[in-house]
């Protein structure tokens, strides 16, 4: 049942990764600036430019270089960088290990800290502890991510020394080194995710606790707690569920500024500098790559609803 | 008879600024050891010198790499891994007698073999060397290695097409450079493997994305005349060299306070203030001024209906104050210059400083007598090198102001690139960067626009002067083409000069030997880590 779901699902996403590859394709042709000229930079002759330009196969029609990309992206070759000639499939998996660390790190510690402040925001509506944690996310929420970072970096890397400023260093290599670079980051996407999934599970657990069984839970004695975690929590956690795939999307965009900051080698700062430089195969490799993870990410999301919710399982 | 050119070691005539806390103890004496951290704000583009590359991926690979020749602190010329140079009367035969007990980093001696396998495969096509047309005949001075011919194990001659005096200068170039290598440096197949080269530094890991790590190479042979611009006494004092990547100069800046990072080069002008504050209240960092090569300039399209009339490019040039633009861009830190004479180079003399009089008055009455109706003239500029885009709107302010109507386009740099290279503007705020001999600098805006659209200035007699300047093989005689060339600049005004960039790097307190130089581009060798203060 599940795997013809699944089937089901992965199919359904061939027609989406098809109009984006095409999309992403031509809107980067149409996007003025040659990537041989940054490449020759202004030591070019038209020679050495059209030699670049071939050697990129940017000479060939735009219908025959869409179709070598698809036909060699199928065959699970991401092509070659135009900037340093790196493999873009190897090095995206590469970058994306850095980011998932980040993302992964900031999206367990949201969801750890929002779930129940919204919970308890909630319980506690229009109560000081409530007004604290609704007034507390609209401030995080107003702070825009890298000036968090920048925030940071000026407190516990300048002023105080306590944390390195920038770089990654792989856990393997140093786990305590690992924390240290990676705290910043994390913690300058974190403040504003938390905020939005506060107020999100607030919202619905006010929904929840408004609905007639949970009047009936507490009438019939159940204790605080029990009526909380067993039929409110469980309840109030499916909408936030939806909202916590897009909630790994934005926190994949928002790496994009995170990485550039604190110096980051990930996905997001290898997408950027693509763009800069007009890096065709990167660019379009990275957006593709994109594109893989918000589908995973949302059939994951679908495969879990029917754990939570057995209105889902039934239906 | 052979001219012997004596090419040793001259005194630098120049110094930088370097401004460091009175607290700040200089260490004395220096010391080995430890790593020196330093900020690059993008990625190398390759270990391939002179192939795949850009101003980082340069700095990196010159302190891998030596060529025959390498630029002094004064930009003339001197040998490296040659000993001595013999030009023949004619000039077109160039004899290296390369210097003894040399070695690579895989331990093999230097020899005239794999100096003439160095220069076969820069010059074979298929290798994709930057900079061919230097050299195979192609470019614009039509210059070409007719052969590289092997006369003994030390001793290699270069025999040219044609009579050259800008041939070792080409050889010594920065981004086009020819560093010697082991044939190791390439797989059996010709692919590019890394460099095994000759420098005091050898690679050691290049972390894709993150930073690119230099080791002291234990076997390098030192000149023995003192430290000279990139040639001299090589020290490599410090044990490993960290190019940290730092897209955020910003960030890196904070960095240096931080400890993190023991050098940024090339610190936004707009932070001077703040650091120099730093300097004299704290005194942990120090801080570096330097005037560089890199020129940036107004371009003027002259196949553009409007600006093909002499007329009306004067009138633009009398409508801006150089003066004006220069100290609002770079906070008056650097002089300016209408010239493409670099104030850091040995030509440079105040006659290069002469240019139109700022003077809207008689702006407005050229522009009528050319016809002017009022009609847009569009700047070009780009956010990524912000100055440009200062140029653009100080120059916008005076064009207005002068009666003109002048507005800015904001590009991306690689639209903008793109369109320079295309010849497809109006006026564009740009720079070129930095050339260490002016007919390099000049070679490269003057030709004809049929050949190379990105050409500004078409015409026969500044294209006859700079063939000329191929074979000025005197200083004087130099002088004299460049002194023809300016006058027709002012006469013609193909582009509007404005001034060489200047830089400010920073470093820790504790950073020892660090001089900037033209070049706006750190040299790291000479250079050590006192232990007190040392960061994190």
């Amino acid at each position: 049942m599940i795997l013809k779901f699944l089937l089901k699902r992965i199919l359904a996403s061939l027609p989406t990764l098809f109009i984006v590859s095409v999309f992403v394709f031509l809107l980067l042709r149409m996007v003025p600036g040659d990537p041989a000229a940054l490449v020759v930079g202004d030591v070019a002759n038209s020679a050495e430019l059209a030699r670049v330009r071939a050697e990129m196969g940017l000479d060939k029609p735009l219908p025959a270089q869409y179709l070598l990309w698809l036909a060699d992206v199928l065959r699970g070759d991401f092509g070659y960088s135009f900037m340093n000639r790196e493999a873009v499939l190897p090095a995206l998996m590469e970058r994306f290990q850095v980011t998932v660390q980040v993302i992964a790190l900031a999206f367990l510690l949201s969801a750890a800290v929002a779930i129940p402040a919204g919970v308890f925001a909630a319980w506690r509506q229009n109560r000081r502890a409530d007004i604290a944690i609704v007034t507390s996310a609209t401030l995080l929420l107003s702070v825009p991510s890298f000036w968090m970072g920048i925030l940071l970096i000026l407190l516990f890397g300048v002023k105080l020394g306590w944390l390195p400023t920038l770089g990654f260093v792989p856990f393997q290599q140093s786990p305590t080194e690992w924390l240290l670079h990676i705290i910043m980051p994390t913690a300058a996407l974190v403040f504003v995710e938390t905020a939005i999934l506060t107020r999100l599970m607030r919202a619905s657990t006010i929904e929840v606790l408004g609905q007639e069984y949970i009047t009936y839970a507490r009438s019939k004695g159940l204790p605080e707690s029990i009526v909380l975690r067993r039929h409110t929590l469980k309840n109030a956690i499916t909408p936030t569920l939806t909202m916590l795939g897009l909630i790994l999307g934005s926190l994949l965009s928002g790496t994009v500024v995170i990485e550039t900051i604190f110096g980051l080698p990930g996905l997001g700062r290898f997408l950027i500098d693509a763009i800069y430089a007009r890096d065709y195969p990167v660019i379009q490799g990275t957006l593709l790559f994109i594109v893989l993870i918000y589908v995973a990410i949302n059939i994951v999301i679908d495969l879990l609803y029917p754990l939570l919710d057995p209105r889902v399982r039934q239906a | 008879m052979r001219l012997a050119l004596l090419l040793s070691g001259t005194v630098a005539l120049w110094a930088p600024q370097v401004h460091a806390a009175a607290g700040a103890k200089q260490s004395q004496e220096p010391v080995f050891g430890g790593v020196i951290r330093v900020a690059i704000n993008s990625d190398i583009r390759s270990t391939n010198p002179g192939v795949r590359r850009d101003g980082n991926t340069d700095t990196v690979l010159y302190h891998i790499g030596e060529s025959l020749v390498a630029y002094r602190e004064d930009l003339s010329v001197g040998p490296l891994l040659a000993s001595r140079i013999e030009i023949s009367e004619d000039h077109r035969t160039f004899t290296f007698f390369l210097r003894q007990g040399v070695r690579f980093h895989n331990g093999a001696e230097l020899t005239s073999e794999q100096v003439k396998w160095t220069w076969d495969r820069l010059l074979d096509p298929e290798t994709g060397f930057r900079c061919l047309d230097y050299y195979d005949g192609s470019g614009a001075s039509g210059l070409k290695i007719e052969s590289v011919d092997i006369l003994g194990r030390y001793k290699i001659a270069f025999r040219l097409n044609k009579p050259s005096a800008l041939f070792l200068d080409r050889m010594a170039s920065i981004p086009c450079q020819t560093p010697i290598l082991h044939p190791e440096s390439v797989a059996p197949d010709g692919s590019w493997r890394r460099p095994v080269a000759t420098g005091p530094y050898r690679l050691g890991e290049w972390d894709r994305g993150k930073s690119v790590t230099l080791l002291r190479f234990d076997g390098y042979v030192p000149r023995s005349e003192p430290r000279n611009g990139l040639t001299g006494k090589k020290i490599a004092y410090a044990d490993r060299l960290v190019f940290q990547v730092t897209p955020d100069r910003i960030i890196a800046k904070s960095s240096v306070y931080a400890g993190n990072i023991d050098l940024l080069f090339a610190m936004p002008l707009s932070a001077h203030n703040e650091v120099q504050r730093r300097v004299e209240q704290r005194g942990d960092v120090k801080i570096y001024h330097q005037d560089t090569l890199d020129w940036t300039v107004l371009l003027m399209q002259t196949k553009d209906p409007l600006l093909s009339d002499v007329r009306m490019r004067r009138a633009i040039a009398h409508a801006i104050s150089t003066e004006m633009v220069t100290t609002f861009a770079t906070y008056g830190l650097a002089p300016p210059n209408p010239s493409a004479i670099a104030r850091a180079t040995r030509f440079w003399r105040p006659y290069y400083g002469q240019w139109l009089s700022y003077d809207p008055e008689l702006a407005r009455e050229l522009a009528r007598e050319a016809g002017y109706e009022g009609q847009v003239l569009t700047i070009q500029a780009n956010r990524k090198f912000s100055y440009m885009l200062d140029n653009a709107v100080a120059i916008q302010a005076m064009l207005n102001a002068a009666g003109f109507n002048a507005r800015i386009e904001v590009y991306d740099w690689a639209t903008q690139l793109t369109r320079f290279l295309n010849g497809d503007f109006q006026l564009s705020s740009f720079g070129y960067s930095a050339r260490s001999h002016p007919a390099l600098l000049y070679g490269n805006f003057t030709g004809s626009k049929e050949v190379r659209e990105s050409y500004q200035w078409d015409d026969p007699l500044a294209i006859r002067l700079i063939e000329k300047l191929e074979t000025a093989f005197t200083d004087a005689e130099t002088r004299k083409i460049l002194d023809r060339l300016h006058r027709e600049m002012i006469r013609q005004v193909p582009i509007i000069g404005l001034y060489n960039d200047h830089v400010i790097d920073i470093s820790r307190a504790n950073l020892h030997g660090y001089e900037p130089w033209a070049f706006g581009r750190p040299r790291l060798w000479g250079v050590w880590i006192s232990h007190a203060g040392a960061g994190r």
